[in-house]
């Protein structure tokens, strides 16, 4: 027994040492050969199975677990255990029967085997023993590199969350954003970390995860860059409206309708001219005068005051206390995560407070020309000339925020690609060749919309065109268009209507055009390549003889959100109103987005409604009233 | 008592508990285990509750062993409207010659030596509990006066496990006066057929004494004397701990199903009967197999199920049946 039991004490404490044993080669394998803890580690490998098997051994063998083994092991029924405790009675109280038992038991004590009551057997952490002493000799035989010569960690290859021509189409289509129009500081720094991450997903270096939150906070900080756009155009409306009151200005007012920007120039540079004419005539100097006067009045109306950001105060604050209050790690990330959007916020108000300025300056030279304009005709054209520059600049910013609106929806297509990027779905060529035309007709329509060369139709022109035409239902004749025409060798886009389909609904044939297999309705098919064919559609209900204008007010008495949403639905998403309206409700829908409300399958769905309903670029259309 | 010569006595115990099952076999196939059962009763000095359905040879097994002792034997058709003096006699008023009248005891069916109980749960409480006396004191009360009765004094009952209506569940403490009870088991089809031919054909065997009363007495002197070693008693204690739900070792069974646990009576049975099974197999101690043995009849009607556990059809077998897995026969 006690050397079933040496044995038994030997695998225990044979584990233990083994494990000692393991961290004494792993320390040798790392270089740590003579230090006092590897020495300590050998030395416990060695004596602990020694002292375990002895420890079990010497202890204590109750003569009664003795006994009881010899009776299982030869069958006697508690004879010897029995007789065992009989004899450690007095004798005189030892029964007849008892000293029977006792005999029977010294009968048999001689046949009685203690190798066959106590067999020796396998220890029971023997297996456990003889694995690790396995993994030991794998541990010896593993080469360890020396310290000497760092290596590089090789990151785990991720999976790849969108597929190779998702990838290449984005960088296309990014490269193209920020070759071709004017950026924003902060348009340009966006595009540089997008296309940083367009890399690190390209090699598979970023997870789900941080992709997402990467995409998501590029996607917040242009959101909030957004208010640039609608205060340039609205300056620039009011300037268009202070042009229109004179004939003579007319056409630059029209230019600025149409967000021309060459055509803008060349106008300004005709009124100077006709300044720095030798014999000027009074009345058109009084003329440009009074344009001029007015366009000034009307800008001063609608030059923003500088305002602080939201939320730059309590950023300030936060900014302030993070020496006090930054203890652990996650306040040091939340104040750091603040710390950089104060950066942004304090970035957005100087552009703010910069486009003020130039707003500013437009209207003193304005102003200027006008005082000029009797006296110093030449001046006069000076100031003009100066003026077209602060509206050339003003229009930069206006196509340089419009491009940060096309980034950021980008960055929510490829937000909506990665969530949908997931094991087990189907095809992934197909869902990503659906993206790429979807993010393809976005992009066109916006190419369309922004394009300041006069290729895109706006809806001035579109209603122009539609005023002109008698027949918008079957206007097939040479030279004339349909209810939705597009220039030659344009790509089809999509136009602003109320109630409109989307873009796929409603491009052209024209040559050049892409491929649109969809719904053709109110399509032309070229100039003079009229089929006869009856259009089944009708008409938009937008009339094309009205004549839009600008209804003055205070903030706050124009019309409910209800009755915004609701002309919007009947008059077309183009008012001011409904663009705040529009807005807010986005940013609630996102906001839910983000904190994972909506299921995966229909956040795509989410967006695209928003896509679809968002405010269009004509100010023309603003008929809301709100100022 | 040091004069006894163990090994004969025990030799000579063994010869006798051979030539009664032998005789008993006569009249009994098979049952090897009840007829074990009622002998160790028999021998231990305990009364047994055989349950069983009808026709498994309950009552021809108690006749047989009556016969085969020369014991005088009573039986008592338990019914609703028995009263105990039916059971326990009753006084009479008796005139002699000269016109005296006097009372005399008029001794009932329980002044025998094996009584059987037929059907003992059809009758009302009040009429078993006429035997509580009797099974414990071994003597009857009545209008004061005690009357003692002779030894052995052996109740056997029987009870019909299939009918419940009309019928009297035995009161816990009358159940825990019967040292064993014993479930009747239908035969093996070999048995059955050795049945058919000793019962259909034109004679039936025919029982003779093969143990007198002193001899029996001396018998169950003998079971006394067995030596027990205190670890196997210390067996049979914690046997019985482990019935209670309240101790430690109580197995998850008793935990959930079990109210109340067996009593001191029921350590007490385990103790007796393994010595009469070591005098059986021919040994002067108590091995923790015997006690092993005797468990369940000793203790399965002591065992009180709780509702959870009479709900989830949950018997008393089953818990033993843990309890025995769970319990080692030695601490080692």
């Amino acid at each position: 027994m006690r050397l079933q039991r040496a044995l038994d004490g030997f695998a225990l404490a044979g584990v233990a040492a083994a494990a000692c044993a393991g961290l004494w080669l792993l320390r040798v394998r790392l270089g740590a050969h003579d230090d006092r803890l590897t020495r300590a580690l050998l030395w416990s490998a060695l004596a602990l199975p020694v002292l375990g098997a002895l420890a079990l051994a010497a202890r204590r063998i109750e003569a009664l677990t003795a006994a009881t083994k010899l009776d299982r092991a030869h069958g006697l029924h508690a004879l010897v255990a029995s007789a065992w405790e009989f004899t450690a009675l007095p004798a005189e109280q030892r029964s007849a029967f008892m000293q029977a038992t006792v005999a029977d038991a010294q009968r048999l004590a001689s046949s009685l085997s203690a190798r066959r009551a106590q067999p020796l057997h396998a220890p029971a952490h023997l297996p456990a023993l003889i694995l690790l002493l396995l993994g030991l000799a794998a541990l010896s035989r593993l080469h360890v590199p020396q310290p000497s010569t760092p290596t590089k960690l090789q990151r785990p290859q991720l999976q790849a969350l969108l597929a190779s021509d998702d990838l290449q189409g984005s960088r296309a289509e990014l490269a193209a954003l920020t070759t071709q129009r004017q950026l924003t500081p902060l348009a340009r720094e966006t595009s540089e970390r997008l296309t940083q991450l367009l890399g690190a997903l390209s090699e598979r270096q970023v997870d789900r995860a941080q992709a997402l939150a990467q995409l998501q906070t590029l996607h917040d900080a242009l959101a909030r860059d957004r208010h640039d756009d609608a205060a340039i155009r609205d300056a620039l409306h009011a300037l268009q409206d202070g042009f229109s009151a004179q004939r003579i200005t007319q056409r630059l007012a029209q230019a600025l309708a149409d967000n021309d920007r060459a055509a803008v120039q060349a106008q300004l540079q005709q009124l100077a001219a006709r300044a720095r004419a030798d014999k000027p005539d009074a009345r058109t100097l009084q003329a440009l005068r009074d344009a001029l006067h007015a366009a000034s009045q009307r800008l001063a109306t609608h030059t923003p005051r500088p305002a602080r950001p939201e939320g730059t105060e309590q950023a300030s604050l936060l900014h302030t206390s993070q020496d006090r209050t930054a203890a652990t790690p996650a306040e040091r990330s939340l104040l750091e995560q603040k710390k950089r959007e104060l950066d942004q916020l304090l970035r957005q108000e100087r552009e703010q407070r910069a486009m003020q300025r130039e707003l500013e300056q437009l209207q003193r030279d304005l102003e200027q020309a006008s005082q000029a304009m009797q006296e110093q005709p030449k001046t006069a054209a000076e100031q003009l000339d100066r003026s077209a520059q602060d509206i050339e600049q003003l229009q930069q910013h206006a196509a340089g925020a419009q491009t940060s609106k096309a980034l950021q929806e980008r960055l929510a297509q490829l937000q909506e690609l990665i969530r949908r990027q997931r094991p087990g779905q189907g095809s992934q060529q197909q869902r990503a060749a659906q993206q790429r035309e979807q993010a393809r007709a976005q992009s066109q329509g916006q190419a369309q919309s922004q394009s300041a060369n006069g290729q895109a139709l706006t809806l001035q022109h579109f209603r122009e065109q539609a005023g002109a035409n008698s027949d918008k239902q079957t206007g097939h004749k040479p030279g004339s268009r349909g209810l939705l025409m597009e220039a030659p060798g344009q790509e089809a886009g999509n136009i602003s209507l109320p109630g409109a389909a989307q873009s796929a609904s409603e491009h052209s044939n024209q040559p050049g055009d892409t491929d649109s297999t969809q719904l053709r309705m109110q399509a032309t098919h070229g100039p003079g390549a009229g089929d006869g064919r009856p259009h089944s559609a009708a008409p938009s209900s937008l009339s094309g003889q009205s004549v839009d204008s600008r209804v003055e007010g205070q903030a706050g008495h124009g019309p409910t959100r209800s009755e915004v949403i609701f002309q919007a639905a009947q008059r077309g998403f183009a008012s001011k109103a409904y663009e705040q309206v529009h807005t807010d409700y986005e940013h609630y829908a996102q906001s839910e987005l983000e904190r994972d409300q909506i299921p995966g399958g229909y956040r795509f769905y989410v967006r695209r409604y928003f896509q679809l309903i968002r405010p269009r670029q004509t100010p023309q259309a603003d008929t809301t009233g709100q100022p | 008592m040091n004069d006894l010569n163990p090994k004969a006595a025990v030799e000579r115990f063994q010869a006798q508990v051979a030539a009664v099952r032998a005789e008993i076999g006569k009249a009994i196939v098979g049952q090897d285990e009840i007829v074990d059962g009622v002998l160790i009763c028999l021998l231990a000095g305990g009364h047994a509750l055989l349950e069983g359905v009808p026709g498994l040879g309950k009552t021809a097994l108690v006749r047989a062993l009556a016969a085969a002792l020369d014991l005088k034997f009573s039986r008592i058709q338990f019914t609703p409207d028995l009263m105990p003096a039916d059971i326990l006699g009753t006084t009479l008023i008796r005139e002699d010659e000269s016109g005296k009248k006097s009372f005399e005891f008029q001794r009932g069916p329980i002044f025998a030596h094996v009584l059987l109980a037929d059907e003992i749960n059809r009758t009302t409480p009040k009429t078993q509990s006429a035997l509580l006396e009797a099974m414990q004191e071994h003597s009857v009360t009545l209008s004061k006066i005690t009357y003692p009765l002779e030894e052995p004094f052996l109740v056997l009952a029987t009870q019909n496990p299939l009918e419940m209506e009309g019928t009297y569940p035995l009161p816990e403490a009358q159940l825990d006066r019967f040292l064993f009870k014993l479930r009747v088991e239908f035969p093996s089809r070999a048995q059955l057929h050795s049945i058919l031919d000793r019962t259909t054909g034109p004679s039936s065997p025919e029982l003779h004494c093969v143990l007198r009363r002193e001899e029996l007495l001396a018998m169950r002197k003998l079971v006394r004397e067995v030596a027990v070693a205190k670890h196997v008693q210390d067996y049979a204690v914690r046997l019985l701990e482990a019935t209670h739900k309240d101790r430690e070792g109580a197995p998850e069974l008793v935990r959930r199903y079990v109210r109340f646990g067996g009593s001191p009576r029921g350590a007490q049975a385990c103790l007796v009967a393994a010595k009469t099974r070591a005098l059986f197999a021919g040994r002067f101690h108590v091995a923790p197999e015997d006690i092993r043995q005797v468990v369940k009849p000793a203790l399965r009607h002591r065992i009180i199920l709780s509702f959870e556990g009479e709900a989830e059809a949950i018997t008393t077998d089953q818990i033993l049946d843990q309890i025995l897995a769970n319990v080692a026969p030695s601490p080692a």
